[in-house]
């Protein structure tokens, strides 16, 4: 016993310390950490070793001592007769040309090899810390503009060793910020789509989503929890939704869908749908799960929530639980079994507030196309009479999802529970995880929804171990251990307000393995998508002509050389300044701003356009014969 | 995959067209050349043909854009004058009045290197007579390289409007040629030291039990059994231990029967040692033939693989005592270092990935196995 407690501690240590150096705020302070580090490392190196590496140039010296030598040599020669003579000759002059071709040839590579600059302490300017932070970000990007490099053999080695570490890094950086950045361009592409597409749809719905919530109903909730079930006339419209593929297409706030809290408790016709709505719609949140197993884990979850959600109905459609393991809490079978209330778990249950028993909430499984769907709805209870008008409304959480995965994530608003204390009302808050741990963290109770998000990109296996560790987090974080920490791998935005949740949010997301039956009409165009970078470019171009004083060609040549990561360094911010002026090194600074968001957008960019590029390859050549299926 | 795909029906297509030559419209003919040339462009050959030619086509493009430069004339005229100057001071003084003359001349020579080092950062190349054009034909060759590999050593870099256009367009079609190319020959790669490895390794002793890859692949195997734990005696590490030789052995010699080249995992020391062997060989080549320092071209092969490509230290371009054609030569050495060890390092990354996938998914099913029987 005390083996596993030990080990499980030993685990949850190491998957939290995991989990938070992959998130997307720890990945990025790690890598700017290291910039900064590598900064101060290089400005020591190249700045104290320089003058005992630093070979001055010496050329000039040595060929005016040449010209001395061919003068003195030609007066020597013929000192008899009169030297201005000789000196007239084309002999010296051809002489001396030759010499001054030379060392010209010299200057030439010296500068052009950027083996001369202008002594030591040039060199040493060059290296502040605004330089080697420019410097260090150049290397770990691979650009390498070389307008600096490092001069001593100790700096060389470093930049090898720095480069081994810092490229890596970066990269895994870049392609985070990269998938996070795609899910959030398609998310606004599909809302901008939908603005202009359902217009007059969006009208209709405008007063449910505007209306101030207004309280009296309250006394018509049913204050024990009643299961329901929505009336059948509905589902067709439900099952409209299921089939749609995308994503995000699944993700419904509610307002396409006829379905409304007041048909709780009769079932309303539709005139009272349209003009008397009182409360926000319901959320509907899809998720697509591979097996029967991870019905399991849905049924699981509500299991731990169980305490905030007493109506909770699972309606199940799926025949296909056939394999269940002996640690499950619940049988799968009589979970999911339809319209069947969950049990309570006895100690989790006690401390929720009767408010929050007020809510039902229909989770519902379906099968299809050989996956179910488990269709989760939240509807909406009575908000308190505190509680304000936006923040009661249904919110939805987008996730991140890319070419191969998605995530899901449900959310249920719940009433403000002011009556429970800090830890009373116990909430199991969603959190980060990594691909294969899930964290259930309480969150004090002052915001509405509740959101617990589950990763998974493992086989059915790694979905039961995580049902079990996140069975094990409610456990342990149910005493009042709180744990408060920006949720850095999902975004939460309410699609209706586009104010980030902020909330105790009920959910579950899943990443799908086959990448194909994501994403469907969630694709962003190609052309679209190549506007977005050609339009950085051009910013970036008209910002660098403006900073830079060059002309629009030179500015967007410029960036495109360092956005592809070529980076020539014949042009380089700040360099006409000479790097070591106040003015030259905001230009650092913003060029090196600008390089870094840069390659996150090529980064989106190639995230958004692969999927599309493979599938019209593919369709061509398919269409051409190249490939059979 | 879609590739191997692709060469197959090219293949098919070759041996069928004749047949239905005659009854197909032209909109069919049409389709049949696009996939002959298509399917050959995606096969290796093709790969590396399309490589080769787009970087020898950029060489001639751009050598033809950028040669013509104006501002030679700028630094003839600098020179004369400052020769000019220097007789002037030579009629001027006596050649006995050592210590003024030579602080005149010291102070036209400092001019004169300014003068000379502005015109280079405003982009002259020195491409007169004393320097060898640098985009000559050998010069454009490494400069569309290392455009289109994103190495970017900037050594030469467009001056005119024309040549920057080129540069940006020249670019965006060529990466995905590159990259291509890259996919391409390391895939190839990986399968022949596969298929070497195999050779070498693993048939010569099909009864090695503690080959790493063999173990893991065999653990995994035995921990995916459909079976799951109740096959297993619980808590007896050994006899897991047991299981794992067993089943080494009868998988290794079902193995030897018939190579299956793409299981074949090839260790990360491999994989290790054939990057460093790379970097070495670049040392050593680089040594020779540009004359610099272990450490210097230790250095320059690694920012050049790494595509970082400070620029700092080019080859073909240090003042040699050799003629022109030991500079082309050296561009060319450079060239081809650069796209093999590339390919090659691209080939290392894959097979370390592949591994370390697998190790990780292998110890992650046996740490599972672990507690699941603990948990039981």
């Amino acid at each position: 016993m005390m083996d596993k407690c030990s080990w499980s501690g030993f685990e949850r240590g190491v998957k939290l310390v995991i989990t938070f150096v992959f998130s997307h705020v720890g990945l990025c302070a790690f890598v700017a950490g290291y910039s900064v580090a590598g900064a101060f490392l290089f400005r020591e190196l190249e700045q104290k070793y320089v003058e005992a590496h630093y070979e001055p140039l010496q050329h000039r010296t040595a060929y005016l001592q040449d010209f001395f030598n061919i003068t003195e040599r030609a007066g020597q020669e013929l000192s008899s007769q009169d030297w201005r003579e000789i000196f007239n000759s084309s002999r010296w002059r051809e002489e001396v040309m030759d010499r001054l071709a030379e060392f010209e040839a010299q200057l030439v590579t010296a500068v052009s090899n950027q083996l001369y600059d202008q002594g030591p302490d040039k060199q040493r300017e060059k290296w502040n810390v605004i330089g080697s932070l420019f410097y260090c970000v150049t290397v770990i990007t691979t650009i390498g503009y070389g307008h600096v490099s490092p001069r001593t053999w100790v700096g060389k080695m470093m930049t090898i060793v720095y480069a081994i570490i810092g490229i890596p890094l970066m990269l895994l950086c870049l392609s985070n910020i990269g998938d996070s950045m795609a899910t959030s361009f398609r998310f606004v592409y599909r809302r901008v789509c939908c603005v202009c597409c359902c217009r007059g749809q969006q009208d209709q719905d405008d007063p449910g989503s505007s209306s101030t919530l207004q309280t009296p109903n309250g006394s018509a909730e049913p204050v024990s929890p009643a299961p329901y079930t929505p009336p059948p006339r509905y589902k067709p419209s439900r099952r409209n939704m299921l089939i749609s593929p995308p994503i995000s297409a699944t993700i419904h706030r509610g307002s396409d869908n006829p379905f409304e809290p007041s048909s709780l408790t009769e079932p309303s016709n539709s005139s009272s749908k349209t003009s008397t709505p009182r409360y926000p719609r319901p959320s509907h949140t899809h998720l697509t799960l591979p097996d029967a197993e991870a019905n399991r884990i849905v049924a699981e979850c509500a299991a731990y929530t169980n305490t905030s959600v007493p109506g909770l109905v699972i309606n199940s459609l799926v025949g296909s639980n056939n394999d269940c393991h002996d640690y499950d809490m619940v049988t799968p079978n009589s979970l999911l079994s339809p319209t069947m209330t969950t049990p309570h778990t006895p100690d989790m249950s006690a401390p929720s507030s009767p408010l929050s028993q007020d809510s039902p909430s229909e989770w519902m499984v379906r099968k299809e196309n050989g996956c179910p769907h488990i269709v989760i709805e939240h509807d909406n209870e009575l908000p308190p009479s505190n509680y304000s008008t936006r923040t009661g409304s249904p919110v939805l959480t987008a996730s991140t999802h890319h070419a191969s995965c998605t995530s899901l994530a449900a959310s249920c608003p719940w009433p403000r529970q002011d009556s429970s204390p800090f830890n009373g009302g116990l909430v199991p808050y969603g959190s980060e995880a990594d691909d294969s741990c899930v964290r259930i963290r309480e969150r004090p109770p002052h915001s509405p929804g509740k959101t617990l998000v589950v990763y998974n990109t493992l086989s059915g296996d790694a979905l039961l171990e995580q049902s079990k560790v996140a069975r094990k987090m409610a456990l342990m974080n149910k005493g009042g251990f709180s744990q408060f920490r920006g949720d850095a791998t999902t975004v939460f935005t309410d699609p209706i307000s586009g104010q980030a949740v902020n909330g105790d949010m009920l959910g579950l997301s899943y990443r799908p393995i086959p990448p194909d039956t994501s994403d469907a009409d969630n694709r962003v165009p190609i052309p679209i998508v190549l506007a977005f970078v050609a339009s950085y470019i051009g910013v970036g171009s008209l910002l660098f002509g403006w900073l830079e004083d060059w002309s629009l060609l030179d500015a967007g040549y410029f960036c495109f050389i360092t956005l592809s990561t070529i980076g020539f360094g014949d042009f380089v911010p700040g360099k006409s300044l000479g790097y070591e002026t106040q003015e030259a090194q905001i230009k650092l600074v913003t060029g090196s701003l600008y390089l870094i968001f840069g390659l996150a957008v090529l980064a989106m960019s190639f995230n958004l356009v692969q999927e599309e590029v493979v599938i019209k390859c593919k369709a061509f050549a398919l269409w051409i014969g190249l490939m059979k299926e | 995959m879609a590739i191997e795909r692709g060469r197959g029906s090219r293949h098919s297509h070759q041996s069928h067209a004749p047949h239905y030559h005659y009854v197909k419209p032209f909109g069919e003919k049409l389709k049949d050349c696009c996939r002959s040339t298509i399917a050959f462009i995606f096969s290796n050959v093709g790969v590396c043909g399309l490589m080769v030619g787009y970087t020898i086509m950029g060489a001639f493009l751009f050598s033809a854009i950028e040669s013509q430069n104006d501002v030679v004339i700028t630094a003839d005229v600098i020179r004369n004058q400052t020769i000019e100057q220097l007789w002037n001071i030579t009629v001027m003084y006596n050649v006995l009045d050592k210590p003024n003359w030579r602080a005149n001349v010291s102070h036209i020579m400092l001019t004169y290197q300014r003068a000379i080092i502005k015109l280079v950062d405003e982009g002259w190349d020195g491409g007169n007579t004393t320097l060898p054009n640098k985009w000559s034909i050998e010069g454009g060759f490494l400069y569309s390289l290392t455009v289109i590999t994103t190495i970017g050593y900037g050594h030469i870099s467009p001056n005119t409007d024309t040549g920057k256009m080129m540069t940006i367009l020249y670019t965006v079609f060529g990466m995905p040629v590159f990259l291509l190319y890259m996919a391409n020959m390391g895939d190839i790669l990986a399968k022949s030291l596969k298929w070497t490895y195999a050779k070498l390794c693993i048939c010569r002793r099909p009864e090695h039990k503690y080959d790493p890859s063999v173990v893991w692949r065999s653990a995994e195997a035995t921990l995916r059994a459909p079976a799951g734990p109740s096959n297993f005696h619980p808590e007896y590490p050994q006899e897991l231990g047991e299981e794992i030789s067993i089943d080494t052995t009868s998988w290794s010699a079902g193995r030897a029967d018939k190579v299956d080249v793409s299981s074949v995992n090839i260790p990360i020391t491999v994989s290790l040692v054939i990057m460093v062997a790379l970097l070495y060989g670049g040392t050593l080549l680089f040594e020779k033939y540009e004359g610099w320092d272990p450490l210097t071209s230790f250095y320059f092969c690694f920012i050049s693989l790494t595509t970082i490509g400070f620029g700092d230290y080019v080859p073909g371009l240090s003042v040699h005592p050799t003629g022109d054609d030991e500079k082309g030569m050296s561009f060319i050495y450079c060239s081809l270092y650069l796209m093999f060890g590339l390919a090659l390092l691209s080939m290392c990354f894959n097979l370390m990935q592949e591994e370390v996938v697998h190790k990780i998914t292998a110890c992650l099913n046996a740490i599972r196995f672990f507690k699941r029987r603990e948990t039981d």
